[in-house]
């Protein structure tokens, strides 16, 4: 009956962490694999190997380089943390749900956007090595056991940094052998001691940095602590006879699953900041080109609108929608000195063309990545370096691409397509300006506009300057930019002009610029409703039924 | 006579290759295509092993590096790639002082083994510092990430960090200078978390608060008086901005700078209108090494910045310095005045001899690490003339330098390599002001600089390594007591209008 429990709560717990993972959390996931690229390169091993428990992060990196598939993350995710609780059961006596506990305790791990798996993947492969020694060793003869344990403490120290005693823990108080026990233990605890001393001597390294594992990135050594002597106290708990034949181990067994549910949402209830996992999506999105998908989020913060207009720019429709979406005068516009902000502008720039301004950004976004950089960055800044003609540094960006596993094709495809074909090398940016980038994007636009740039190769530089002047109400610039420049006037420009006219009492202006029969008729219903005899709430809930996404009702209600 | 001796030895070791291995080769006219560019360099016997690749090669190589006694080291690789033995590498270079080596590659090919001309490089009989020190960071010095202050041991592959901004909380840290290219006396700025200037002297450690209400912003540029006692350091509004569209990344400028001395036993601070005008902007200074002279740049105000640049052209200045009396000279002379020619100077440094200022020389603008067109020139003072030093420059920025302790070696920042990242460079000054041509700065990984994400700024070499314990500083930085510099109260002050920077993104 246990076992049925146990196995039910997996299966809930399972099925559970895997929607979660992988429809909800994609994007985070996603972000994550952007933040910690894996390179198949001999110096990039050393360098991660190089640390105590470095061989952990560095398998925790391989693996977290496979979140940028849908759906992987999710599965990957679930065996590492499902594996380690499978394995403290079988390295026990009895099955209970005690074992999901570590679930919990992960979970915190997992919730950062900066996580690393070390820590996950040196303790399951630690109870691993125990479940082996258990299951192979432990049969053989005494003097194998005592050989083996012996030669695997130096290697498994080196490996798997502090959870190593997990192991060594398991060895000497639970699958130990009778005969040589006392020798066997002060042994491996004199080897333990001179390896540890040599690990530090060698490697030049504080005892407590060691202890304090910052390569696993769990900031708080209570909490690496407590995960340790949890892991230690299943293990003797379950190994000595505490909870057989008892009433108690049946009630545990019930109401600790209820325990691990609630845990784990209040976990992700409270931890997760909901902003930041919008952003993620946003990000996932953009970097899918999943316009349809994006265009489809609604939110009032400005940064979220940045990622919509962009989207609005690519499926060039900003002409037309820009209202269905709660605007400010200050979007797309962001000096930060954080990574998403950074690249999100980077990316804006990218797609007006302004080589210049979104190497500047992506160059910034790259630096305040966790890594240095990430596959996007680099991607962007080989594509802008090349585009610049500055060829060797573009050459460079790709050259740490090519060492990934799933961004080598697209950089040989690069270097295969552009860099070896003659004509594109001419067609990089020749227009030079003394401008400079400022944090304000009209303005910056406005350099693209006067200083000769070829802007029948971008369109977009044209919109996006256009709805900036009405976002921020310049009406000489956006007549001026309409002047010089024939753009086919969208819904948005019209309601502008309309509405200009109306204050200018300028009828010359409708006639002019040609305004649709039905804005205009549009526009009269919606004055008339401004003007009738209705109270503020009605007046605006009858504007808002019909006129939400025009340009007059964003200006009467911003 | 070399080329006798060259083509003797080129000879020989056709010979001696076509004896041993009974293979033929075919002989190209040209330098072979190598990186790093080792052709015709002056190296001081000291240095690591030049390891070298053969560019867009994926075939085994020889080389065979010959001096003028005829010894020899042979190294075959694989790929391209040639890894020298270091310790054969060391006694043959300290066997071959003051020699010319010949190095000839042979590339082997299963079609044909071509045999390049062979190139020379020059052991000079002047040693170098073993020490270098520079800073590890981004290119673009508008946001950081992991700053580090590493020391390597030139004449080894051997880095290591001395000091690492993930100790102090991820600040800034900048304008590692030191005290006659001393490693017991330095002093490093520490910018936005724990801020601060870190002064160590005789291995002890002090924490500066060099804020003042007479000063635009903390303490910037140092430069230490030969005595020891005195520091001139410039403050400045620093500001940078990234062009919209030009073949240039950015610009770094100030909109107001002045300059200052620093009494390290009074913990005072003085100036005179002269270097700190309101009028004119003053950066960079620099004391002649018998600390009577004080150099720096100087340029008029700019109206509007960035707007303006182009009009900002530096010259070097120099006053007289009573370092008895702490009295300043009541005029400035024009050493470096290169307006006629449409350029402007920055970046000075000063031989420890005192004879060559060596420095940026640049179109416009105040800090030349990112204008391509960028390159040093070297000024003797005992002639009062422009030194050809064109075998240093590049079609990239070539910008800041430092001199070894015997003047006798220079190194410098270059973005030369892929225009993005600055790399240090080291190049060689004979007694008679013969410039050799310059080399990257050895890594026993060739393609090292193809890989690394990080610029090499202010590199300055060092007589030998630091002592003292990062550890030390780190608790210094971290603390929150430090010595609050005074104004001394007969000095001139200057007028700051209010304003006073945190002077910390930049530089």
């Amino acid at each position: 009956m246990v076992n049925k429990i146990v196995l039910g709560c997996y299966f809930l717990l399972a099925t559970s962490f895997f929607v979660f993972f992988s429809i909800f959390y994609k994007y985070h996931l996603f972000f994550v694999e952007q933040l910690s690229v894996f390179l198949f390169d001999y110096d990039y091993f050393v360098n991660q190997v190089n640390d105590l428990g470095g061989v952990c992060i560095y398998l925790g990196n391989f693996l977290i380089q496979f979140f940028c598939i849908d759906y992987l993350a999710g599965v990957i995710l679930l065996f590492l943390i499902f594996a380690i609780s499978l394995l403290l059961q079988m390295l026990g006596r009895t099955y209970n749900c005690w074992a999901l506990l570590p679930i919990l305790f992960f979970s915190f791990l997992i919730i950062k956007v900066e996580m690393n798996l070390g820590l996950i993947v040196s303790i399951l492969l630690s109870l691993f090595f125990s479940y082996i020694y258990k299951k192979y060793i432990l049969r053989k003869a005494e003097y194998i056991c005592f050989l083996f344990v012996l030669s695997f403490i130096p290697i498994l120290f080196f490996c798997l940094g502090l959870s190593a005693f997990i192991f060594l823990f398991f060895v000497l108080f639970i699958g130990r052998k009778k005969k040589y026990a006392v020798l066997m233990s002060f042994c491996c605890l004199v080897e333990t001691m001179l390896v540890v001393g040599c690990i530090c001597t060698f490697f030049k390294v504080d005892f407590f940095d060691w202890l304090n594992c910052s390569k696993f990135q769990v900031y708080n050594l209570f909490y690496l602590a407590f995960i340790y002597i949890y892991i230690l106290f299943y293990l003797i708990i379950q190994n000595s006879n505490i909870f057989l034949k008892r009433k108690v181990h049946w009630i545990i067994n019930v109401a600790f699953p209820l325990f691990i549910f609630l845990g784990v949402g209040i976990v992700f209830g409270g931890k997760i900041n909901f902003l930041d996992e919008k952003l993620y999506k946003c990000e996932y999105l953009m970097r899918k080109q999943k316009w349809d998908d994006l265009l489809s989020i609604h939110s009032d913060q400005e940064v979220i609108t940045s990622y919509i207009n962009i989207g609005l720019l690519s499926r060039g429709n900003i002409s037309e929608r820009l209202f269905c979406y709660p605007q400010n005068e200050n979007v797309n516009e962001f000096w930060s000195s954080e990574y998403l902000p950074l690249s999100l502008m980077g990316e804006l720039y990218y797609r007006l063309n302004m080589f210049g301004a979104a190497r500047a950004y992506f160059f910034m976004a790259q630096t305040q990545s966790l890594r240095g950089y990430t596959p996007f960055t680099l991607m962007r800044l080989a594509e802008l370096e090349y585009k610049r003609g500055n060829f060797k540094s573009s050459f460079k960006f790709l050259s740490v691409l090519k060492k990934t596993f799933f961004y080598k094709k697209w950089a040989k495809s690069f270097e295969e397509d552009f860099l070896l074909n003659e004509e594109i090398k001419d067609r990089y940016v020749k227009e030079c300006s003394d401008l400079f980038v400022g944090k304000n994007l009209l303005e910056n636009l406005c350099i693209m506009l006067n200083t000769g740039y070829n802007i029948s190769s971008n369109k977009n530089i044209i919109e996006m300057a256009l709805v900036k002047c009405m976002l921020k109400n310049n009406h000489s610039l956006f007549f001026d930019i309409l002047n010089k420049h024939s753009v086919s006037l969208g819904k948005v420009y019209q309601e502008y002009i309309l509405m200009y006219a109306y204050m200018k009492n300028d009828v010359c202006l409708i006639d002019k610029w040609d305004i649709n029969k039905s804005i205009i008729k549009d526009f009269y219903e919606y004055v008339s409703i401004n003007q009738s005899n209705v109270s503020k709430s009605e007046k605006y809930s009858l504007l808002e039924k019909k006129y939400k996404d025009t340009y007059w009702f964003y200006s009467q209600f911003k | 006579m070399l080329k006798i001796v060259s083509l003797l030895l080129y000879l020989l070791f056709l010979g001696s290759c076509a004896y041993n291995e009974k293979i033929e080769y075919t002989i190209v006219q040209e330098y072979p295509d190598i990186f790093p560019d080792l052709i015709d360099v002056t190296i001081p016997y000291e240095i690591a092993p030049l390891n070298f690749k053969l560019v867009n090669s994926d075939n085994r190589i020889k080389v065979v590096i010959v001096n003028q006694q005829s010894d020899s080291i042979i190294v075959t690789g694989i790929k391209g790639y040639i890894d020298i033995p270091f310790y054969d590498w060391s006694s043959f270079l300290s066997s071959s002082k003051g020699d010319t080596l010949f190095v000839k590659v042979v590339e082997c090919s299963e079609s044909c083994n071509k045999l390049y001309r062979p190139f020379h490089m020059y052991v000079s009989n002047d040693s170098i510092d073993k020490n270098l020190v520079y800073r590890l960071i981004e290119p673009t010095y508008a946001h950081w990430n992991e700053i580090k202050i590493v020391q390597r041991d030139i004449s080894s592959f051997e880095e290591k960090t001395f000091l690492s901004n993930r100790e102090t909380n991820n600040n800034c840290m900048n304008c590692h200078t030191f005290n006659d290219n001393r490693p017991d006396e330095f002093l490093i700025h520490f910018r936005k978390n724990n801020a601060g200037t870190i002064l160590v002297r005789n291995n002890k450690v002090v924490k500066l608060n060099t804020q003042s209400q007479n000063t635009i912003s903390h303490f910037v540029y140092p430069c230490w008086h030969p005595s020891g006692k005195i520091i001139a350091f410039s403050t400045n509004l620093t500001h940078m901005s990234f062009f919209a569209n030009n073949p240039r990344l950015l610009e770094v400028y100030d909109t107001s700078s002045d300059i200052i001395l620093y009494n390290i036993e009074s913990n005072e601070i003085f100036t005179s209108p002269l270097i700190a005008s309101s009028d004119k902007m003053e950066t960079f200074p620099i004391f002649s090494p018998l600390g009577d002279k004080l150099y720096f740049c100087i340029c008029d105000q700019p109206r509007v910045m960035p707007r303006d640049f182009r009009s900002i052209r530096y010259k070097l200045v120099a006053i007289d310095y009573n370092p008895a009396t702490h009295v300043l000279g009541n005029k400035i002379q024009y050493v470096i005045d290169l307006d006629s020619v449409g350029m402007g100077i920055s970046l000075p440094s000063i031989s420890p001899d005192g004879r060559y200022i060596l420095c940026s020389k640049a179109s416009c603008g105040c800090f030349f690490s990112w204008s391509p067109d960028s390159d040093l020139c070297l000024f003797d003072l005992q002639k009062n003339a422009f030194l050809d030093v064109d075998r240093w420059n590049s079609d990239f920025a070539d910008s800041f330098s430092a001199w070894s302790s015997n003047s006798r070696w220079v190194i410098f920042s270059s973005r030369r390599i892929d225009g993005l990242y600055s790399y240090p460079y080291i190049a060689h000054i004979d007694s008679c002001g013969k410039v050799g041509r310059p080399f990257l700065l050895p890594q026993k990984d060739v393609d090292y600089y193809n890989k690394t994400f990080k610029s090499f700024n202010m590199p300055k070499l060092i007589k030998g390594a630091i002592q003292i314990s990062p550890k030390d500083i780190y608790k210094v930085v971290c603390c929150k007591e430090d010595y609050c510099v005074q104004f001394d109260e007969k000095s001139y002050k200057p007028v700051n209008n209010g304003i006073m920077m945190e002077h910390s993104n930049v530089n």
